[in-house]
């Protein structure tokens, strides 16, 4: 935590949000103003802040928003005219320069505009908020953009020069590599001036030293990742390229900045020794604190260690991770390359290509087909990247949509007080001013508008980043912070909305100039059409925005409601590490039954079992023979299979349709049974019984019995086409990882009771993972979630502005018809149809608006038409309800201007 | 031949004139009127050096609750004063507080400035009083 020191009395705390915002807008003003002024001014802004906040909070609210008033204006008088020394009013300076005088002009009408919005606060405010919202929005998605894809690491150097590699087979894919064709890449690759390999899904570790114990995330990495990065430590020093020999390996480890300050912040620490799943390694560095890897989406691991401890770390793998093993190969690096200075991706992709071909002469078992594939994109696979990109360019698209309706929101206002303002402008028209002059006031307002719209939208920007972080279907590695570039371009945003905005009114104020208005009291209403234009564009766009909104939210709720074939709610998972400690197969069979029985007796669980693949995050498949086939290579058919405890159908309520679930008799020393799903009867076995058929998995080991056929269920996604799947006995086989299920009573967490009756077990277990079966499909539905929480936020915010606009463009064509309403009261009309007209202006231009926004909504939705889910791009319900939405909306806000319509006094209006 | 400016080229340099004299001190009542802030500022010092937020406080209470300055027109303000040369940094008072702050107090020439608006100011509402504008206020 960043701590500075206080104000007055020395005693250190944080300072208050109000003047961290205050000391970051000070990018605003010039450089040499922020040096000169720029500390006494944070000082005096706090001071004050501290005088307010004894008034209360509406003071300080009060207080804060003049600073940041003061602030914008300062800042925009200081850039086209910086302060002078005050001097004599004499003509020594000379007639001032066109410059000058342009820069006067700018400054005269910038002021007149403060005072004009200062007499009107309600509009001041409206705009300012309606400008702001938008704005925030903006900022948001702009700074997801930043963080995403334009900043770099910190503290990778030249990521310019950085690529990414990925495994291609036959040409196709991006996918990881297998550490020997890692190796090769690094030693002959002549494009690279290094490459490096890390493991980003990381392995848990038990972690102790000292008092300390606790399970935590490392990543193999490569000796030469800080290097080819160019990361400095922070302490001691980064792995080096002899550390990570194959069979030599060093059992050293890098800590990164947290954990190092979690064990104490001792310098003392390098040379010590850290246990890791009870091997001893070796502090010998410390990674600098802001050092986060090298992508946004990999969460930051605790330490890093060799990739060549893998085996001693993860001793279930054997050989595999490391050398070619016959019929085997593990692909589970992620690497990197540094290209030579001067080198091209091209340049990268021939290299690999040619590399490639050795490889795959030289070891055709493992590499027939396989190639290596350099992408620019070094921090995001290119998946990734296009996932990212497609949701980016959807959020982009929808806030520029916001912004849009802002736009035209706040040129309604300006109109309506041009409007109002109709006989002020006539008189200056009169008295000269041509319609120039006149719309430059018009102008000044939008940009003064603009400009408080802008930091306070970069204000609600911060806490908008927060609220995007979490909505984002990716978990993201780092907060995001919304910084001076971010304000620089919603600055400019900002001013060019306003101008948009204010264009119209200025072209209406120019025409308004030239003819005389002051004797015309009761001609057409100025303005009004082109308030109605604008009301139109609003509710097309708006109608556009709910028709995306409701797109996504009926996407989530279709995603929600498949049936996944097992019970999702109150399922608790504990995933444990049985591959350390000295465990081995019968050692962890005997704890994975003993923790079942330990489980099951907590009186907040109601049943309990194990499984070692968990349903969504990744399963096995693999081949079989079933009975009834030649036990020869072409009858091998290829099914999901998993390994499962005792109790898993009912625990995970998936129905058992004839025959039995495992029990503890399915252990080591009873004959191998399996448990077959709908799917693999169907497809292997149709019409015939497939209880007591047999599986073989090899020739020589016995075969399977199948006791039991289950239902189908789904295994690896939501949507998913029933595939087969086989069940076996997780007590009749040994496994690394082991995750428990345990169904709750309620929807109480019961992750602390679990882990303490395993910690009695054994204390020294690893706990890779706790977690509920919700959070797992929560995940999965994030990206869905997300859409429909940030489109349909926006659509509402599009909807609330359209019906503020609507209301207003109303309102004020009422006062300007006063006169003529009164009039026709006076001759009789019913005061009924005086309002049913008001309505049916309303209605008419919703109508307008709406069938403009749905064609252009028909035509816009193939773009998001790939990220929805279970509905038609096209679907007639919500292309219905969205325009009816905002015609209910249209008509709510068209009510409170028709009663004022129908309740103008005749006799107030004519005596004027 | 070019007819160029070069310092080295004699017959081409410019001619020296005598200089003009010295302009004299600004007379303090060349400044009048001063902006209302101006001379709130000037005012606020004539009792004692002030700081920032201090000088602050006094200029908004002196000019009334609506005309609400800033820290950025203050500084702005103080700027334009300190470059001119009206006021100056108190010595002695400056970290005794916080380092941050820094105390300010009026020159010869601000002083006689501030004393000339005053005097200007006291003309304008005596002309008032004469005129009755301030009975039975």
């Amino acid at each position: 935590m960043r701590v500075e020191r206080g104000a007055k009395d020395g005693s250190t705390h944080r300072r208050p949000v109000a003047e961290r915002l205050y000391r970051r807008l000070l990018v605003l003003l010039p450089a040499r103003f922020h040096a000169e002024a720029g500390s006494e001014m944070v000082a005096t802004f706090a001071a004050q802040l501290a005088a307010a906040r004894r008034r209360g909070a509406l003071a300080l609210i009060r207080a804060f928003f003049l600073a940041l008033l003061d602030l914008v204006l300062v800042a925009l008088l200081e850039r086209v005219a910086p302060a002078r020394a005050l001097c004599p009013h004499t003509a020594i300076a000379g007639t001032p320069s066109r410059g000058e005088h342009t820069m006067s002009r700018i400054l005269f009408d910038l002021a007149v505009a403060a005072r004009s919005l200062r007499r009107a606060p309600g509009f001041t405010a409206a705009a300012v908020v309606i400008l702001a919202l938008a704005i925030g929005a903006n900022a948001t998605v702009f700074s997801l953009v930043e963080d995403l894809f334009l900043t770099a690491p910190p503290h990778v150097a030249a990521p310019q020069e950085l690529v990414r590699i990925g495994r291609t087979n036959n040409g196709g894919g991006f996918g990881s590599l297998a550490y020997p064709d890692y190796e090769f890449y690094r030693d002959q690759g002549t494009a690279f001036a290094g490459l490096l390999a890390y493991d980003p899904s990381g392995v848990a570790v038990q972690t102790a030293r000292g008092e300390f114990r606790e399970t935590r995330r490392a990543w193999f990495v490569s000796g030469s990742f800080f290097d080819v990065l160019g990361v400095e430590p922070a302490l001691g020093r980064v792995l080096a390229a002899d550390d990570d020999v194959v069979d030599r390996a060093r059992t050293v480890a890098v800590l990164s900045h947290r954990l190092w300050q979690e064990l104490g912040s001792d310098p003392g620490i390098l040379g010590g020794a850290v246990s890791l799943n009870g091997q001893p390694f070796t502090v010998i560095g410390v990674a600098p604190s802001a050092f986060r890897g090298i992508s946004p989406i990999e969460s930051p691991p605790d330490l890093y260690v060799p990739v060549t401890t893998q085996p001693l770390l993860q001793p279930a793998g054997g050989e595999h991770p490391l050398k070619r093993v016959p019929d085997n190969v593990w692909v589970w690096l992620s690497v990197i390359g540094r290209l030579q200075p001067g080198a091209t991706i091209d340049d990268a992709n021939t290299d690999l290509q040619r590399m490639s071909t050795i490889l795959e002469a030289e070891f055709a078992e493992w590499n027939d087909g396989i190639g290596a594939m350099a992408s620019p994109s070094y921090a995001l696979r290119p998946g990734d990247r296009n996932g990212f990109l497609e949701t980016t360019r959807v959020l982009m698209a929808v806030v520029a949509m916001v912004l849009l309706v802002a736009c035209a929101n706040v040129a309604i206002l300006l109109l309506a007080r041009g409007t109002a303002r109709r006989h002020e402008i006539g008189v200056r028209a009169a008295l000269g001013a041509r319609g120039w002059g006149l719309a430059r006031g018009l102008l000044a307002e939008a940009v003064l508008l603009a400009a408080a719209g802008a930091v306070l939208g970069f204000a609600l920007a911060h806490g908008g980043a927060r609220l995007a972080t979490a909505m984002m279907p990716y978990q993201l590695g780092v907060e995001l912070r919304p910084g001076a570039g971010i304000l620089a371009v919603s600055m400019i945003v900002a001013v060019a909305a306003a101008l948009l905005a204010a264009a119209m009114p200025a072209l209406e104020a120019t025409r308004l100039g030239g003819a005389s208005t002051l004797g015309e009291r009761a001609v057409a209403p100025a303005g009004s059409r082109a308030q109605a234009v604008l009301v139109v564009a609003q509710v097309a766009v708006s109608v556009a925005l709910v028709v995306a909104g409701a797109l996504f939210v009926r996407s989530l709720m279709a995603a929600r409601a498949v049936d996944l074939g097992f019970g999702v709610e109150n399922r608790h998972l504990l995933t444990v590490k049985l591959d350390n400690h000295g465990y081995d197969a019968e050692r962890g069979r005997q704890l994975t039954a003993r923790a079942l029985e330990r489980f099951a007796a907590l009186p907040e669980v109601a049943s309990v079992s194990a499984t070692r693949m968990v349903p969504f995050l990744g399963m096995w498949s693999g081949g079989f023979v079933p009975e009834g086939r030649q036990l020869v290579e072409e009858s091998v058919v290829d099914s999901g299979f998993n390994a499962v405890g005792p109790g898993y159908f009912e625990t995970m309520a998936i129905p058992i349709l004839r025959g039995r679930g495992f029990d503890f008799r399915d252990g080591a020393e009873s004959d191998p049974v399996a448990v077959v799903n709908e799917a693999f009867a169907e497809r292997f076995w149709p019409g015939e019984n497939a209880i007591g058929k047999r599986i073989y998995r090899d020739p020589v080991e016995p075969p399977f019995v199948v006791v039991g056929l289950a239902r189908n269920a789904h295994y690896y996604e939501l949507v998913e086409e029933d595939e087969p799947q086989v069940y076996f006995s997780l007590l009749q086989g040994s496994f690394p990882l082991v995750s428990f299920v345990a169904r709750g009573r309620d929807d109480s967490d019961l992750a602390p009771q679990l882990r303490s009756a395993l910690a009695e077990l054994d204390p020294d277990v690893a706990v890779a993972r706790a977690t509920t079966l919700e959070q797992v499909i929560g995940n999965e539905l994030a990206r869905f979630r997300s859409a429909a929480s940030l489109v349909g936020l926006f659509a509402a915010l599009a909807l609330v502005m359209a019906a503020a606009g609507l209301y207003g463009a109303l309102s004020y064509l009422v006062v300007q018809r006063r006169r003529e309403i009164g009039i026709r009261l006076a001759l009789g009309a019913a005061p009924r149809r005086v309002g049913r007209s008001v309505v049916g202006r309303a209605v008419m231009l919703v109508a307008i608006g709406a069938g403009l926004g749905l064609v252009a909504a028909a035509g816009a939705v193939r773009w998001i038409e790939s990220q929805l889910f279970g509905i038609e791009a096209l679907d007639p319900l919500t292309f219905l309800a969205a325009p009816s939405i905002l015609l209910l909306v249209g008509l709510l806000a068209a009510l409170l201007p028709a009663r004022r319509a129908m309740s103008v006094d005749p006799i107030q209006v004519m005596r004027v | 031949m070019d007819r160029v400016w070069t310092e080295d080229n004699p017959a081409m340099a410019p001619r020296i004139r005598s200089r003009p004299p010295l302009p004299e001190p600004p007379a303090a009542e060349r400044y009048l009127p001063l902006r209302p802030v101006v001379f709130a500022v000037l005012l606020s010092l004539e009792l004692r050096p002030r700081h920032g937020y201090a000088v602050m406080q006094a200029v908004n209470e002196q000019l009334g609750r609506t005309a609400l300055v800033g820290p950025g027109t203050l500084y702005r303000t103080l700027k334009e004063l300190r470059d001119g040369g009206l006021i100056e940094p108190a010595p002695g008072a400056q970290a005794s507080e916080d380092e941050r702050r820094r105390y300010y107090r009026p020159t010869a020439l601000g002083r006689a400035v501030a004393r000339a608006e005053a005097q200007r100011l006291a003309g304008l509402v005596e002309q008032a009083r004469r005129a009755k504008l301030l009975e039975g206020t």
